[in-house]
């Protein structure tokens, strides 16, 4: 039998945190439960879980805070309720591997808990979405020209992943293999990243020169 | 509330300023004319000091003190007083102007503004008892009930302004708070929306009761409805992903059926008529995924492609062969609606493997 993967739940409403311990089954191991961001960070560090399961939304900085500093030691996914909320991308921009909504269903979470232990992306079709018309603004802006910029491989598979494909129809469509598709999808997270941090020095450079 | 009185005070200050340049300007043409040139260089001096010293900062700071400074309006007030009352006696009578002009109606303000109408009513009446007390002092003769009715009508035109002005005042502090109390629940609101979300994503996972999770969904699908916002833009146009947004959770709420909305932002807003033709065709084509793929999700995308909007629905249900009547039904319910506002439709499946039903549709009517 293979271990049970570690989660840390943090989320401020208790009843999604019993709700996660209660259903995530056998395959999971519940190892601890924070409310708010600082608890995580802490918890975290002292309980060393497999995957960080954290709120975008919490007191203490949220899920924002969660992924900037956790993510280089942890696979960091987050749960929000709506993916409309702006500061969802800020999250994957600031580490996290991806981000579930509360709606799905028990299977699809712990798919995505499960992916994000193994080190996988967890990119669904409109976090897909979202990442293509952030590339797509910052090529737009005149000064913000982006680092990094996305290849014509890498805009075609995050089209069809939008789309609603999964990656193995993505590769069939695009006659590559699975993992071919998994690894631009990775690198699609790390040109964001590294964009999100070049915009984010640049802001506060402009900042700097100003005051 | 703060911004809002520091507001009408800047407000008083630019009408006393300029109140008092048409003083002076007044006074300095009919200077040669008037009976006591001495009272009226007075005047217009006092005035024009008190007026300078409200545009002057504090002596602890390098910008004019915001606020009431109950030292200067109390200069202001006696001078407007004297400005009123001596009206008589500088000019000659057969002068159709009066001495000070408007400019003591800037105490009267001044006082409104920060007082109320009560106290800003009684100075201006004030005034009135001034200028009745002028007249008489200067005794030019004849009293007549024009005469005296016009000493009135100075104290009721001032009281007038003054209780009008506090009025005023007060209903934009009120305007200001019921604004302020709409945000902060707007704000409440939000946070309050966010936790019934959670919860009623927990009761749909938990229940055994399929009564109780049917009811979760269906308020959950109203709940993110709402959340959405207003389909309708300021232009009276239709924002994209809110109508997908709706639209979805109609299907969520009438099928079960889960859906994705994967949103390339940003979307431009659609014209009445291509809004109804995706508004239709989108209905039609999650109703197809509920009820004959056997998939209880979808995943609904939205990208503007240059003159074109790409709208597409996708499963992972059973799929079938082309050309067979599952095909045919639905290419007619949706290739209508889609055509009729010159748009294009494009089905995809295989049995086993999904179906992807794509719609585009011409923005340039929108």
């Amino acid at each position: 039998m293979t271990a049970r993967i570690k989660v840390l739940v943090a989320d401020d409403h208790a009843v999604w945190r019993s709700g996660m311990r209660a259903e995530l089954g056998e395959a999971f191991w519940v190892v601890g439960e924070a409310e708010d961001a600082a608890t995580a960070i802490r918890l975290a560090h002292e309980l060393r879980p497999d995957v960080v399961a954290a709120d975008l939304r919490m007191p203490e900085g949220g899920g924002l805070r969660v992924a900037a500093e956790l993510s280089d030691e942890f696979p960091v996914v987050i749960l929000t309720v709506s993916e409309t909320h702006d500061d969802l991308l800020e999250a994957i921009g600031a580490g996290a591997v991806g981000y579930l909504v509360k709606s799905s269903t028990v299977a699809e979470i712990g798919a995505g808990l499960a992916a994000a232990a193994r080190g996988e992306p967890v990119f669904s079709a409109s976090l897909a979405a979202l990442v293509l018309g952030d590339f797509a603004r910052s090529a737009r802006t005149p000064d913000g020209k982006p680092v990094k910029a996305l290849s014509t491989r890498e805009r075609e598979v995050l089209r069809l992943v939008a789309r609603g494909l999964t990656y193995r129809t993505v590769g069939e469509e695009l006659y590559i293999a699975e993992r071919t598709v998994e690894n631009h999808v990775r690198n699609i997270l790390e040109k964001l990243r590294l964009n999100r941090r070049d915009e984010l020095i640049r802001w506060a450079a402009k900042r700097g020169l100003d005051e | 509330m703060q911004g809002l009185d520091d507001g009408l005070d800047a407000a008083v200050r630019v009408f006393r300023t300029a109140a008092w340049v048409w003083l002076a300007a007044v006074s300095a043409l009919s200077f040669a004319s008037v009976e006591q040139p001495l009272a009226v260089a007075a005047g217009v001096g006092v005035a024009g000091a008190i007026t300078a010293a409200w545009w002057l900062p504090a002596p602890w700071s390098a910008l004019p003190p915001p606020g009431w400074r109950p030292g200067l309006v109390g200069a202001e007030l006696v001078t407007g007083a004297l400005l009123v009352a001596g009206d008589d006696w500088v000019l000659d009578q057969q002068r159709p102007q009066s001495f000070g002009g408007v400019w003591p109606l800037a105490g009267v303000l001044a006082v409104a503004v920060r007082s109320g109408s009560r106290p800003a009513a009684a100075i201006g009446l004030g005034f009135g008892a001034a200028r009745g007390v002028g007249e008489v002092l200067a005794d030019r003769g004849e009293w007549s009930a024009s005469r005296v009715l016009a000493i009135c009508s100075t104290g009721v035109l001032f009281a007038l302004a003054g209780w009008a002005a506090a009025w005023a005042a007060q209903r934009l502090r009120t305007a200001e708070r019921i604004v302020a109390r709409t945000e902060a629940r707007a704000e409440v609101a939000a946070e309050l929306h966010d936790g019934v979300l959670q919860t009623l994503a927990v009761v749909q996972r938990r229940s055994a009761d399929d009564d109780l999770v049917r009811l979760a969904r269906s308020q959950e699908a109203a709940l993110r409805r709402y959340l959405a916002g207003p389909e309708l833009t300021d232009t009276g146009e239709v924002a994209v992903d809110v109508l997908l947004r709706a639209t979805a959770a109609e299907a969520s709420d009438r099928f079960g059926l889960r859906v994705e909305i994967a949103a390339v932002p940003p979307l431009p807003a659609l014209g009445a008529d291509v809004a109804t033709a995706v508004r239709g065709a989108v209905r039609e084509g999650l109703a197809n995924v509920a009820k004959h793929a056997g998939a209880d999700r979808a995943v609904v995308f939205a990208e503007a492609e240059g003159p074109r909007l790409v709208v597409s629905i996708r499963d992972h249900g059973a799929g079938f062969d082309p050309g067979t009547v599952r095909e045919r039904g639905l290419d007619a319910s949706v290739r209508r609606r889609v055509t009729a506002v010159g748009g294009a439709v494009d089905v995809r499946s295989r049995p086993g493997a999904g179906t992807t039903l794509t719609l585009e549709l011409p923005l340039e009517d929108a």
